[in-house]
C-alpha cells in the first residue's frame, strides 16, 4: 500500500533576528525573500498612486518634472527588478527542493548569499532617496544619453547601476542554484518528465537568467564607467553608441519578460490542476511550451527598438508573432484542464482565472505592437502602459497572489480567509479593469508616457480620472489581504499537510514542513506523486501476488 | 540518429549537453540573423552567447574524462528490471538526481549547513565594495574586513563538514563525481 507519511509539524521555536540574518535553511530565505520584495512592491505601488494622482487632472499639483522622472524610474526598477523577478525566487526557494523531494538546494549558503546580494542591491537603489538630489531620473529602461552625464546628474543614477548589478549577480547565483537543485537533488523515480509544471518553469527560468543577466550586469558596468571613470561605450562623439545601450539592455530586458512570467505560469499550472480536480491537459506540450518560450525569448529582443531605425523589422516582427504560439499551447493546456473539469471557485482558483482573462488581453496587445507600422504609431504612448501592466501585472501579480493563498497553508501551517481574499480579488480585478483598460484608448488617441502633465483641452482628463480611481481601488483592495495575512499568523497552526487534496510533493509533507523537509517520500511513478499516493491509500493494500 | 547521441554523449554530464544546446541555438539563430539583417550589435550579441557557451561546453569536456563503458557484469548487477518485471509495489528508483537519494531525511547531520553569518558578511562586504566608485574608499576598506571575515568563515565551515562527512556514506560532491567516473 502506497501510504504519504507525513513529517511531524516543525517545533514551534520563536526564530530570532539573529536566526533569520544567519538562516541557510531554503524555507526561511524563500519567506525572507517573499517578504523583501512584498514590501518592495507595497513601496512601489504608493510610488504608482502618486503617479496616478499627478496624472488625475491636467497641471502640476503633486511633483515637479524632475521628481515626476523619479517617481516613474523608481516605480518601474522595483516592480521589475526588485518586487517581480525576487518574488518568483522567493516562491521557487521555497518550493523546489521541497517538489522534487530535496532536503535543501545544493548551495544552501550560496543561496543565503544570493538573497543578501538582492536585499542590499535594492536597499542600494532606494537609498538615492536619502540623498539631497534624490532617486535615479532615467526610466527603468535607463536609455543612453539620458543615464549619462551630464543628462543625469544625480547621484541616485550611481546608486541605481550599482544597486542593480548587485541584484543581477544575486539573481545569476540564485539561478545556479536552481538549476543544479533539479538536475541534480531530485528523488529517486523522478525523471524530468516526472517534475512539476512549476520547477519546469523555474528551470528555463533559470536558463534564461544565466544568459541574460549577465548582458545586463556587463552594461551597467560599462554604464558606470562612463559616468565615473571617463569612458565613452555609450557617446557616439567619441566613437560609442547610445543604440548599444538599448542591445545590451533589451537583450536582457525580453528575456526578463520571461523570466517575471515563467515561474508564474508555472504557478498557474499548479493550480488550476488541483481545482479542476483533473491532471494538467498536455503535461509534455506544457514543458514543450515552456522551453520554447525560453529558446524564442533570445530572438525578440529588439522589437523594442523598432522606432530607432537600427533594427530589422520583418526579422523582429516574425519573431514577435511565432513567440505568441507557445504562449498559444498554455492557454489551451489551462483551458483544457479546466474543460469538464470539477471546478470549486476557492480563492487560490479565483486568481488563476483572474490570470487567464488579463493575461491574455495584455498578451494580445502585445502582438498588435509587434508588427513595426502599428509600433511605430504606438510606441511609448500609454497604449504600451496599458499592455504590459496587462502582461506584468495581470500575469505575475495576481498569480503570485494565487500562489499565495494556495501555499500558504504550506509555509506557515495557517489558512488565509477566504471572505477577505474574495474582496482582495474582486478588488483588484474591478481595480486593474478601471486603472488600464482606458489606457489603451489613451495611447491610441496619443497621449504619451513619462510626462508629468497633459494638455487640458486634449479630451484625456475623463479617462484619466477613472484610471486614477481605479488605481485608488487597486491600493485599498490590498488592504483585506493585509488583514487576512495578519489574522492567520495570530492563530495557531492547525492545516494538514495537503488541505487542497493536490498533487506535487510538497504536499506529501507537514504543514510548515521539518528543517529537513521530509521523513520519507511516497514512491514518484507520476508527475502527480502525491495525487497516486493518495488514490493507493483510499483504494486500500494492494495485493501482492505470491 | 539517437543511437549515434547516446555514443557520443554517453559518460559526458547533463550539463555539457545543456550549454552545448544552448550554444547551437545561439549560433543557429546569430547566423540566420547575420543573413537577414547584417546588423553587427545583434549579431555579436548572439555570436557572444554562442561562443561563451561553446566555450563552457568545451571546458566542461575537456576538465572531465569520459567514463569508460560499463562491462556486461557491471551492468547486469546496477540495471534496474524492466518496468512489467518489478513488484508491485516496488519503489521506482529510475530517473532520479545524479546525486542518489538527497540526505538527510530524519537526520540534519551532513548536506544541510548550520546557521552561520558568513554569507550576511560576504553579501555586506560585496554590497560596501561595490559603493566604492560612488563614494570612496571608506566604504571598500569596510567592505574588505566584512567580506574577508566572511569569507574565511564560510570555507572554514565548509572545509569542516567535507572532513566530517568523509567518514560517512553521504554523497559529498567529490564522492558523486569518482562513482560517476567509474
Amino acid at each position: 500500500m502506497a501510504v504519504v507519511t507525513h513529517a511531524a509539524p516543525a517545533p514551534a521555536e520563536r526564530p530570532t533576528i539573529l536566526t533569520w540574518l544567519s538562516t541557510t535553511d531554503h524555507k526561511r530565505i524563500g519567506l525572507l525573500y517573499l517578504t523583501a520584495s512584498f514590501l518592495f512592491f507595497l513601496f512601489g505601488g504608493l510610488l504608482a498612486l502618486v503617479i496616478r494622482s499627478e496624472l488625475a487632472v491636467p497641471g502640476l499639483q503633486l511633483v515637479d518634472e524632475e521628481g515626476y522622472n523619479q517617481l516613474f524610474t523608481m516605480h518601474g526598477t522595483i516592480m521589475m527588478l526588485l518586487f517581480a523577478t525576487p518574488a518568483a525566487a522567493g516562491l521557487a526557494n521555497y518550493l523546489i527542493p521541497l517538489q522534487v523531494g530535496a532536503a535543501d538546494m545544493v548551495f544552501p549558503r550560496l543561496n543565503a548569499l544570493s538573497f543578501w546580494l538582492f536585499l542590499f542591491g535594492g536597499l542600494i537603489v532606494l537609498s538615492g532617496y536619502l540623498t539631497a538630489s534624490g532617486p535615479a531620473d532615467v526610466g527603468w529602461t535607463g536609455y543612453a544619453p539620458n543615464s549619462r552625464l551630464p543628462y543625469s546628474t544625480t547621484i541616485g543614477t550611481d546608486l541605481w547601476i550599482v544597486g542593480l548589478a548587485l541584484t543581477g549577480v544575486a539573481s545569476i547565483l540564485g539561478a545556479i542554484n536552481f538549476v543544479s537543485t533539479i538536475y541534480t537533488r531530485r528523488a529517486p523515480g523522478m525523471s524530468m518528465l516526472r517534475l512539476p509544471v512549476f520547477a519546469w518553469t523555474i528551470l528555463v527560468m533559470s536558463a534564461l537568467i544565466l544568459f541574460s543577466f549577465p548582458a545586463l550586469t556587463g552594461a551597467l558596468v560599462m554604464l558606470l564607467l562612463d559616468r565615473r571613470f571617463g569612458a565613452a561605450f555609450f557617446d557616439p562623439s567619441q566613437g560609442g553608441s547610445e543604440i548599444l545601450w538599448q542591445h545590451l539592455f533589451w537583450f536582457f530586458g525580453h528575456p526578463e519578460v520571461y523570466i517575471v512570467a515563467l515561474p508564474f505560469f508555472g504557478v498557474i499550472s499548479e493550480i488550476i490542476p488541483v481545482f479542476s480536480r483533473k491532471p494538467i491537459f498536455g503535461y509534455r506540450f506544457l514543458v514543450l511550451a515552456t522551453i520554447l518560450i525560453g529558446a524564442y525569448s533570445f530572438t525578440v529582443w529588439a522589437h523594442h527598438m523598432f522606432t530607432t531605425g537600427a533594427v530589422s523589422g520583418p526579422f523582429f516582427s516574425i519573431a514577435t508573432f511565432i513567440i505568441a504560439v507557445p504562449t498559444g499551447i498554455k492557454f489551451f493546456n489551462w483551458i483544457g484542464t479546466i474543460w469538464g473539469g470539477r471546478l470549486s471557485f476557492d480563492v487560490p482558483m479565483l486568481w488563476a482565472i483572474g490570470f487567464l482573462y488579463l493575461f491574455l488581453t495584455g498578451g494580445l496587445t502585445g502582438v498588435i505592437l509587434g508588427s513595426p507600422p502599428l509600433d511605430f504609431a504606438l510606441h511609448d504612448t500609454y497604449y504600451v502602459v496599458a499592455h504590459f501592466h496587462g502582461v506584468l501585472v495581470g500575469g505575475s501579480v495576481f498569480a503570485l497572489f494565487g500562489a499565495l493563498y494556495f501555499w500558504f497553508p504550506k509555509m506557515t501551517g495557517r489558512r488565509l480567509s477566504e471572505r477577505l481574499g474574495k474582496m482582495h480579488f474582486w478588488s483588484w480585478l474591478a481595480g486593474f479593469s478601471l486603472t488600464f483598460f482606458v489606457q489603451y484608448q489613451l495611447g491610441a488617441s496619443g497621449m504619451a508616457r513619462r510626462y508629468a502633465d497633459y494638455p487640458a483641452d486634449a479630451g484625456w482628463t475623463g479617462m484619466n480620472l477613472l484610471s486614477t480611481a481605479g488605481s485608488y481601488l487597486l491600493g485599498l483592495g490590498t488592504i483585506p489581504f493585509l488583514v487576512a495575512v495578519v489574522l492567520a499568523l495570530r492563530r495557531p497552526a492547525d492545516q494538514p499537510a495537503d488541505p487542497w487534496e493536490a498533487n506535487s510533493l510538497e504536499w506529501a509533507t507537514s504543514s510548515p514542513p521539518p528543517h529537513h523537509n521530509f521523513t520519507s517520500i511516497p514512491p514518484i511513478r507520476s508527475e502527480r506523486p502525491v495525487f497516486d499516493a493518495r488514490m493507493a491509500a483510499r483504494a486500500g493494500p494492494e495485493v501482492t501476488p505470491s | 540518429m539517437s543511437r549515434l547521441l547516446r555514443a557520443v554523449w554517453s559518460g559526458h554530464p547533463q550539463e555539457t549537453r545543456f550549454f552545448l544546446i544552448i550554444a547551437a541555438w545561439a549560433g543557429a539563430l546569430g547566423l540566420i540573423y547575420w543573413v537577414g539583417t547584417a546588423e553587427a550589435a545583434g549579431t555579436l550579441l548572439l555570436a557572444g552567447l554562442a561562443l561563451a557557451s561553446g566555450a563552457m561546453t568545451a571546458w566542461l569536456v575537456a576538465g572531465r574524462p569520459r567514463r569508460r563503458p560499463p562491462s556486461p557484469a557491471e551492468v547486469a548487477s546496477t540495471s534496474q528490471p524492466e518496468k512489467d518485471e518489478r513488484r508491485p509495489g516496488a519503489p521506482d528508483t529510475s530517473g532520479g538526481g545524479t546525486a542518489g537519494v538527497d540526505r538527510p531525511f530524519l537526520d540534519e547531520e551532513g548536506r544541510i549547513p548550520d546557521a552561520t553569518l558568513a554569507p550576511f558578511a560576504v553579501g555586506l562586504g560585496f554590497a560596501l565594495m561595490a559603493l566604492g566608485p560612488v563614494f570612496g574608499l571608506a566604504p571598500v576598506t569596510l567592505g574588505v574586513v566584512a567580506l574577508a571575515w566572511g569569507a574565511a568563515s564560510w570555507f572554514g565551515a565548509a572545509r569542516e563538514e567535507l572532513e566530517a562527512l568523509d567518514g560517512t556514506d553521504a554523497p559529498t560532491p567529490s564522492r558523486v563525481e569518482r562513482d560517476a567516473d567509474r
